[in-house]
């Protein structure tokens, strides 16, 4: 240990990069469960259908099943989902079905070959209903209610100053109206997991985004006390807001509840496809004024988002959406109605960026809109309204000093420059594209805590305690440099117990790019305080006074010899007492007003901007990024290497939101036919950051997880339209849609 | 799962025995269809006969005329490396270059492309220019197709049950310089939506045009060549292309899908004729 070394803003090597590169990490499906019984899911053929019976004797016939549960056997609430006040997805379906896919029956058995004819065996009457399958069918007259209380699953206001006088006095005014696809997130990793009685508990280790989350909801669901569900989150393999929902832990864990033994699931890359969240996809349309300089009078959006069957985050999307409506630039008025609307398809949820990645298309469309009508360069246009700090974003909130963009623009503009006019040849077209975006880091006007804890282990050396889950984007790596950076330590002196809802306490969800700030600040309170406490139990030992004392990590110097770490935990503990820090943050927030969607629903925000070089091929419309770089305000990187992984992969999820990636709910059942990129299709990223120093966040850090993807998308169709000078509005800008915009080209 | 044979004979007439022994048995090379299919469910055959082990179907043999015999099991990965067929049929080399990713490339075989007849196999249209033909082998000895003959609908082809595709005979072709393109939603691991493979030797008076993926079968598209041999220039490639065109509207009409591949099998045919013969520099 050299209590010199800065952790911090310093690279190193990943506890976890040797054993995955090796293949020797375990994910949930590797582990060796003795005696486990495997499962298999019979699910819904309709889309909407009232259930009139389940016949399930055939399959309870088959040798080696050992159980066929419905949902009269949930022991529990039939009903769960991240959002309190939209608990309403049940996890085998009670009386109707909502969605092709939907869990209607769950078969154990001794082999999972067993399990899966048997689960084919079962079979159930349907009494079809009319279904539903865009927001504007769901809410038709006379559209069949897919949920009791109708078929609006949420709506949100939001107003500001006076956006009618605004447009009626704008030298311009843009309009124009935007949609997005719903998208599967493709992690490589399929859910999975599998459940064990621990003595009395069922013990749930799962891949997952939440474990607290999940275990809350298992105890709701099997109707059990908090103390007789664990959930142990393994190694994960991927999540994007996909694990944030319960997959396969309710199965397993009524299964082995109910049966007493183990019992494990890994779902089919179809099984995913079928019934994990999806992408909400959007329809908006916007308005947008300014005066006759380019500075940005109002903006007017009205959203709608598919939320499919059931709500899983779609209150969090339509809200969040809302409140990044305008973008990254000072709004004077604005208006913005946002609604989550329930349909027969699979459910939507959180993926990546909440709402933000499909309203950045549309905010960045109608920048380039404005720019073009004024002639001014669009990246001059976006100088000139960009937030500073001080100024109001459209809830009313009054920014803090962490407030970037500025300077991302700035940037762009720099390489811009440097990139020179983008050549025509004879067979392509070449443009240039920005995409800017703020994004606000945590949950969206809620409280959002996260806790940790720094004891002493056996070894005499310290433990961090986490509930945060590390889905393989490195927050364990990022966590360890804020502890280890406070305690005067290197990483590797730190044990680590992470994301076990026995052993560690609630980090909250890997979501809304908030693990970094929002636990970030928790180990760094835990670190302080566990400081703190061995310094003032050290004082009582030796009599010395506090201030000589100093923390060096193993212990504590100032008197004759230094006091270890073991030795002031054992003084505490004669006392009854323990040699913890215990670590808290939460976010401060104001929640949204109910009519006016005033109020401040993040404590900081990232910002960045993308320039992205593309050509377009004349003869085939085929669309290859050149170039993209990208730079990003993340107040400060903490695990820069981290940091630039984040922003290049993002970016690579970017490309596929804005060229190909497309969930058909009728025919992509698997990789064969839904594309995401490849190697191929991905540029080379240039990814930078700038460090704004975040004052609330830990040693200045924010977040960059979800803001990585967001302004991809809109600088490429950017990039596209300045190519061919034809706007695409609708995502993804495919051979179909850019063909046809080399067509009107032509026609002009 | 079902347990099924999976049987290598490792001669030509082994392997015609093994498929006459017992029905539903089925020939596999690269299994990069078939075993999708038997997973989807869609197939269910009994045995699994492997033919990647018989002589006859490995390897590149030149014959005499400077033609070349490929064998039916060989991998787009060879193919596609292969010094040979890269200098007598570089449209191959690059047709079978842009098949899937390389893991797939590593198992498929030229083969299993031929036989599975698919609308948007990418090897097809290039050996319609190269005007290549087939040899098969069955209980009946040998015989040889043209790819009229070999090819009857989508999906279809004159191999008999009981048959195996050996080799794919192509003939040399001095003196004529090749393009192949490729249109696909992605730049790998994707199907096509649009192939073009031309030949042209304006020397020789002679041009080969065939498209991928918008017609029922692969052929030569004959007017398109026809427009093209008018002066071999940029004028002729333009007519080449919305020879294509009619060509193509003719065989498979209006439908959803040919908004979009209608106008482009004129440009691309345009763009592969431009570049097959220099006629500017083509990126």
């Amino acid at each position: 240990m050299s209590s010199l070394e800065k952790v911090v803003g310093v690279d190193g090597d990943r506890r976890d990069t040797l054993s995955k590169v090796t293949g020797r990490e375990r994910f949930s499906g590797d582990y060796k469960v003795p005696g486990a019984l495997a499962l298999a899911i019979a699910r819904s053929t309709e889309a909407h259908a009232l259930i009139k019976n389940i016949d399930s004797s055939k399959a309870q016939a088959l040798p080696w099943v050992v159980r066929v549960f419905t949902a009269r056997d949930v022991p529990g609430e039939n009903s769960y989902g991240i959002i309190p006040i939209t608990k309403d997805q049940p996890m085998l379906a009670e009386g109707k079905v909502r969605f092709k896919g939907e869990a209607v029956a769950l078969v154990a058995a001794e082999t999972l070959e067993a399990a899966r004819e048997a689960a084919a065996l079962i079979r159930v009457d349907y009494e079809p209903l009319k279904a539903s399958f865009t927001p504007e069918e769901a809410l038709a007259d006379g559209a069949d209610k897919i949920h009791e209380k109708g078929n609006l699953c949420f709506e949100h206001d939001s107003l500001m100053g006076d956006p009618d006088k605004a447009f009626a006095e704008a030298a311009v005014v843009v309009e124009d109206t935007y949609t997005t696809s719903s998208i599967e997130h493709s992690y490589m990793e399929p859910e999975s997991g599998f459940a064990v009685m621990e003595d009395d508990i069922v013990a749930v280790t799962v891949s997952t985004q939440n474990p607290h989350y999940d275990h809350a909801d298992l105890c709701r669901l099997l109707g059990l006390e908090n103390d007789k569900v664990r959930v142990k989150q393994a190694t994960t393999g991927g999540g994007f807001g996909g694990k944030l929902d319960l997959s396969v832990h309710s199965y397993v864990a009524l299964a082995t509840l109910l049966t007493g033994r183990p019992s494990r699931l890994t779902y089919t890359r179809e099984e995913s496809f079928a019934a994990s969240a999806k992408r909400h996809s959007f329809t908006m349309k916007y308005r947008t004024a300014a005066d006759a300089e380019g500075n940005l009078l109002a903006v007017d959006a009205e959203l709608i988002a598919d939320t499919g069957a059931y709500a899983s985050y779609g209150v969090a999307v339509a809200m969040r959406a809302a409140v990044h409506a305008a973008g990254p630039y000072m709004v004077p008025n604005s208006r913005v109605y946002s609604r989550a609307v329930y349909t027969n398809h699979v459910f939507s949820g959180a993926m990546r960026g909440f709402g933000v990645p499909q309203v950045a298309l549309a905010h960045e469309s109608q920048m380039e809109k404005i720019a073009a009508k004024l002639g001014i360069d669009p990246i001059e246009l976006r100088l000139k309204n960009a937030l500073k700090p001080g100024d109001k974003t459209i809830t009313g909130q009054v920014l803090g000093d962490s407030v970037g963009i500025r300077e991302c623009l700035e940037k762009i503009k720099a390489v811009r420059d440097g990139w020179g006019a983008a050549a025509d040849d004879p067979d392509c077209f070449r443009g240039i594209g920005v995409g800017a975006m703020l994004y606000g880091i945590g949950n969206t006007g809620v409280s959002n805590p996260s806790t940790a804890q720094i004891r002493v282990n056996e070894a005499g050396g310290v433990t961090l305690y986490t509930g945060c889950a590390d889905i393989g984007q490195g927050s364990d790596h990022a966590l360890l440099a804020i502890c280890a950076e406070t305690l005067g330590l290197s990483r590797e002196d730190i044990a680590l117990v992470r994301a076990d809802t026995k052993l560690t306490t609630n980090a909250g969800a890997t979501s809304a790019s908030r693990q970094t700030y929002i636990s970030g600040n928790a180990v760094k309170d835990a670190s302080e305080k566990f400081m703190a406490k061995a310094i003032e139990e050290t004082a009582k030992i030796t009599g010395k006074d506090i201030a000589d004392l100093c923390f060096t990590g193993t212990g504590v110097k100032g008197a004759e010899r230094e006091v270890t770490l073991t030795e002031i935990a054992e003084s505490l503990k004669e006392q009854g007492n323990e040699l913890i820090g215990e670590g808290y943050f939460d976010p401060e927030t104001v929640p949204l007003d109910h009519h006016t969607g005033q109020g401040k629903p993040y404590s900081t925000y990232g910002f960045a901007a993308q320039l992205t070089r593309v050509h377009v091929d004349k003869a085939t419309a085929e669309v290859k990024v050149e170039k993209l770089f990208a730079v990003h305000d993340i107040g400060k990187a903490i695990y820069p290497q981290g940091v630039i992984g984040q922003i290049s992969g993002g970016s690579a999820m970017g490309v596929g939101l804005a060229l190909m990636e497309e969930f058909d709910h009728a025919s992509d059942k698997n990789f064969d036919t839904y594309l995401i990129p490849t190697v191929l299709d991905v540029p080379d990223v240039e990814a930078s950051f700038i460090e704004h120093a975040e004052p609330t966040g830990p040693y200045g850090a924010k977040g960059v997880g979800e803001p990585a993807l967001i302004p991809t998308a809109p600088a490429i169709v950017n990039a596209i339209s300045d190519a061919v000078g034809v706007r695409i509005t609708s995502l993804p800008a495919n051979l179909e849609r850019v063909h046809r915009a080399l067509q009107l080209m032509g026609g002009k | 799962m079902a347990k099924r044979e999976y049987l290598k004979p490792t001669t030509l007439h082994e392997a015609v025995e093994i498929l006459a022994a017992a029905p539903g048995r089925r020939i596999v090379a690269g299994g990069t269809d078939l075993m999708v299919y038997i997973r989807e469910g869609k197939e269910a055959p009994a045995a699994l006969v492997d033919v990647t082990a018989i002589p006859e179907l490995n390897g590149v043999q030149k014959l005499g005329d400077g033609a070349l015999a490929v064998g039916a099991a060989m991998t787009h990965s060879m193919i596609g490396s292969d010094p040979d067929i890269r200098a007598v049929a570089p449209v191959l080399s690059d047709a079978s270059s842009s098949v899937g990713a390389v893991q797939i490339r590593n198992l498929a075989t030229i083969g299993g492309n031929v036989v599975n007849g698919a609308v948007a196999a990418d090897t097809l249209s290039a050996l319609a220019v190269l005007d290549a033909a087939f040899l098969t082998f069955g209980p009946e000895g040998e015989k040889r197709y043209t790819i009229e003959e070999f090819f009857l609908a989508p999906g279809k082809t004159a191999v008999g049950v009981g048959e195996v595709l050996t080799k794919i005979l192509i003939p040399a072709q001095p003196g004529a310089s090749h393009a192949f393109i490729k249109v696909a939603r992605r730049r790998a691991a994707a199907i096509s939506r649009l192939a073009v493979s031309v030949i042209a030797n304006p020397d020789g008076g002679y041009a080969r045009i065939a498209v991928g993926a918008v017609l029922p079968k692969p052929g030569r598209i004959t007017p398109a060549e026809e427009a093209l041999k008018e002066g071999f220039d940029l004028a002729a490639a333009k007519a080449a292309g919305e020879a294509a065109k009619a060509h193509v509207l003719s065989i498979s009409g209006e439908r959803p899908s040919m908004v979009y591949k209608l106008p482009v099998v004129s440009s691309a045919v345009e763009k592969a004729v431009i570049k097959a013969l220099s006629l500017r520099e083509v990126k």
